[in-house]
């Protein structure tokens, strides 16, 4: 039973046009990993538009090589210049960049590509064992069970997010506000279109992303000045660990694997905070903590690990419940969504071979971010000397010409503008862009369950705790939002505890 | 200078997005009943809750201070400026024509004006958009087009 969804698998991944969009896909993702100022949310946006016309496997497959190659990239940057290329590599600079300026940026560089990939292998594990098995618990699930579940995992998002969880959770209503722009598919009844028919089959997630993400981030940065990357020697002599160092990278590599495959599948806990766990844990077993910060190829390898197996094990509510539990996944979910393709738990049963597919196409992208990782590590620190003035025209350019060919119209372009001022105050004003993108995505559905919940009911709201599941889902759901309000106001009594 | 207390500046502008939300759909959409809503009862309720957090984050801004620095408007206006000309200009004239006002646009906002560079990054990006967009994937993009008036 096994052995055949994994062959079925195989030969999906394998087909040339998947392989194909798999090897871009990473590629991609690896460019964009490098580059700071440019994250895996932005290009996947970015590229959206252009899978429209794709098989969605191949769609998901290139999607997906762009969100676990952006990871391995990003510790180069990390390594080298001291900047992550994206957050979900931020730990790295603590200890990769020290290693770099003691001359030891090729090991650091290497134990980093050979860290990512068993963390990233043993996040594949984790997810072609317990995906199925999540789904096939979850059959069972009705509306109001749905509805809870969709809940507690943007109030989770938002409460474990870093910054505000109040500003988190009003990004999400938000969102779910402007998904609710187009066609009530309940009564036809057109909303908050203004009498714009444009508006009339709702705003496409490709451009709210883009606008949010892609135009909001480069406004962000273009005045940002790039750091200086540091000359290294990058021979492979150089580049091959010395034992000790192997020895000393074996258990950090293994226990932040498992620390980011567990937090990978939790809502709201994305690469970056998996990464900075890793690192917390392996400061705290380590005997001699203080080489932490000086260039411990412990706190490169283990953080490392983490944030590679936690990109894996994301997939796991996406793709076994339909409930993304980051931004980016809901972007993933919203690609399947554009395709036609109901996500959740019936998902895999149905579309074995693009699960299965999708699956498998992450053991090639993984061993091709291998490959591609140590021997042509040349060539992306080259990248990392392009300056922003290049950069920047040409994202705004990708951005505008994605938004118009969606379904060539201009009007779209207006709303990629209206969404990257909004991203661009909200930035300002500190409330997050990421919950409102997943609250964007979650939003129809969730209006979908709660009607059709109360419309069973009789509008008795007591529907929602009427079995053990929702119980338990609408209980930790409150309890996570007392704590998420207590500790919005706990700054001040934890200052005020030490005085007394 | 005045200086705003960023976190009582967002919680206005999450009630007042609220007001608003819940105010348009109230008036302009039937909200029916709890058991048969209507099209107006979801976003009318979402209103409501963003004003509920609106207040929490002011009660925030109470506790803990954070201003907002008043930021260098030229970046934004710059970019954003470019991309609604691309937006002018894609239609009536073409890609070609969009994407060359977009980037030269666009590359005002950092401080230095280079002419040479950024011509030679037009091309390069108009060439990339022909090849890819046009001849490899197949979109369905007018690259130069003369408006018929």
């Amino acid at each position: 039973m096994f052995e055949d969804t994994i062959v079925l698998g195989l030969q999906t991944a394998l087909s040339a046009q998947n392989l194909w969009y798999c090897i871009v896909g990473v590629t991609i993702g690896m460019m964009v990993g490098v580059l700071p100022g440019i994250g895996a949310m932005a290009a996947i946006a970015m590229l959206l538009p252009f899978t429209f016309q794709l098989d969605p496997t191949a769609a998901l497959i290139m999607l997906s090589g762009i969100w676990y190659g952006s990871s391995y990239g990003s510790s180069i940057a990390a390594i080298l210049l001291n900047i992550p290329g994206t957050p979900s590599s931020a730990v790295t600079c603590l200890d990769g960049y020290p290693m770099g300026r003691d001359g030891r940026g090729g090991v650091a560089l290497f134990i980093t590509g050979a860290a990512s990939f068993a963390g990233g292998s043993i996040g594949i594990i984790v997810v072609m064992v317990s995906a199925p098995t999540i789904a096939s618990y979850a059959l069972e699930f009705r509306s109001p069970e749905y509805f809870g579940l969709m809940l507690l995992g943007l109030v989770a998002a938002c409460s474990v997010a870093p910054g505000s969880a109040v500003k988190g959770l009003a990004a999400v209503v938000l969102g779910i506000a402007v998904g609710t722009i187009g066609l009530d598919v309940h009564t036809g009844a057109s909303r908050l279109t203004f009498g714009n028919v444009g508006l009339l089959e709702g705003i496409s997630i490709a451009v709210v992303a883009m606008g949010l993400f892609g135009v909001a981030e480069v406004i962000t940065s273009v005045n940002s000045t790039g750091g200086r990357v540091i000359k290294q020697d990058l021979s492979w002599k150089s580049l091959w660990p010395k034992p000790k160092d192997w020895a000393a990278s074996w258990a950090p590599i293994a226990r932040g694997s498992a620390i980011g495959s567990f937090f990978g599948t939790l809502p709201g806990v994305g690469p970056g905070i998996s990464a900075f766990m890793a690192y917390a844990v392996e400061k705290r077993v380590a005997s001699d903590s203080s080489r932490f910060g000086e260039g411990a190829i412990e706190g490169v390898a283990a953080p490392e690990a983490a944030n590679n197996a936690c990109d894996q094990t994301a997939f796991i509510p996406t793709l076994a419940l339909g409930i993304p539990g980051s931004a980016t996944m809901g972007l993933m979910l919203g690609a399947l969504m554009i395709h036609g393709i109901s996500p959740g738990p019936t998902f895999i049963v149905q579309q074995p071979a693009m699960f299965w597919g999708l699956i498998m196409s992450f053991w090639i992208g993984n061993l091709l971010l291998l490959v591609m990782n140590i021997p042509l590590v040349g060539i992306w620190v080259r990248m990392l000397e392009i300056p922003y003035r290049f950069l920047y025209p040409t994202i705004l350019t990708l951005v505008c010409i994605g938004t118009f060919i969606i379904g060539n119209s201009v009007m779209d372009i207006w709303v990629l503008l209206a969404f990257g001022a909004a991203g661009y105050f909200m930035r300002l004003i500190e409330i997050p862009a990421a919950p409102l993108l997943l609250g964007f995505v979650l939003g129809p559905m969730i209006e979908e369950n709660f009607r059709r919940s109360l419309l069973l009911s009789g509008g008795d709201f007591g529907i929602f705790v009427s079995s053990p599941i929702s119980i338990i889902v609408m209980a930790t759901t409150a309890i996570l939002l007392i704590w998420t309000l207590m500790s919005s106001f706990g700054i001040r009594f934890m200052r005020r505890v030490p005085h007394q | 200078m005045r200086t705003w207390n960023k976190d009582r500046f967002a919680g206005c502008i999450l009630i007042g997005v609220g007001l608003w939300l819940s105010w348009y759909c109230y008036a302009n959409y039937s909200l029916g009943s709890l058991a048969k809503m209507g099209p107006g009862m979801f976003p009318f309720g979402l209103g409501l809750i963003l004003e509920v957090l609106g207040l929490v984050v002011i009660a925030q801004g109470q506790v803990r201070s954070t201003t907002i620095e008043v930021p260098n408007l030229r970046g934004p206006i710059v970019i954003l400026g470019a991309i609604a000309l691309f937006a002018m200009l894609v239609k009536a004239f073409g890609v070609t024509s969009a994407i060359v006002a977009l980037v030269f646009v666009s590359s005002l906002a950092e401080g230095r004006f280079r002419p040479v560079s950024t011509l030679m990054l037009c091309g390069a990006l108009i060439a990339f958009a022909y090849v890819v967009f046009g001849m490899l994937l197949g979109l369905p993009i007018t690259f130069l087009k003369v408006p018929v008036s």
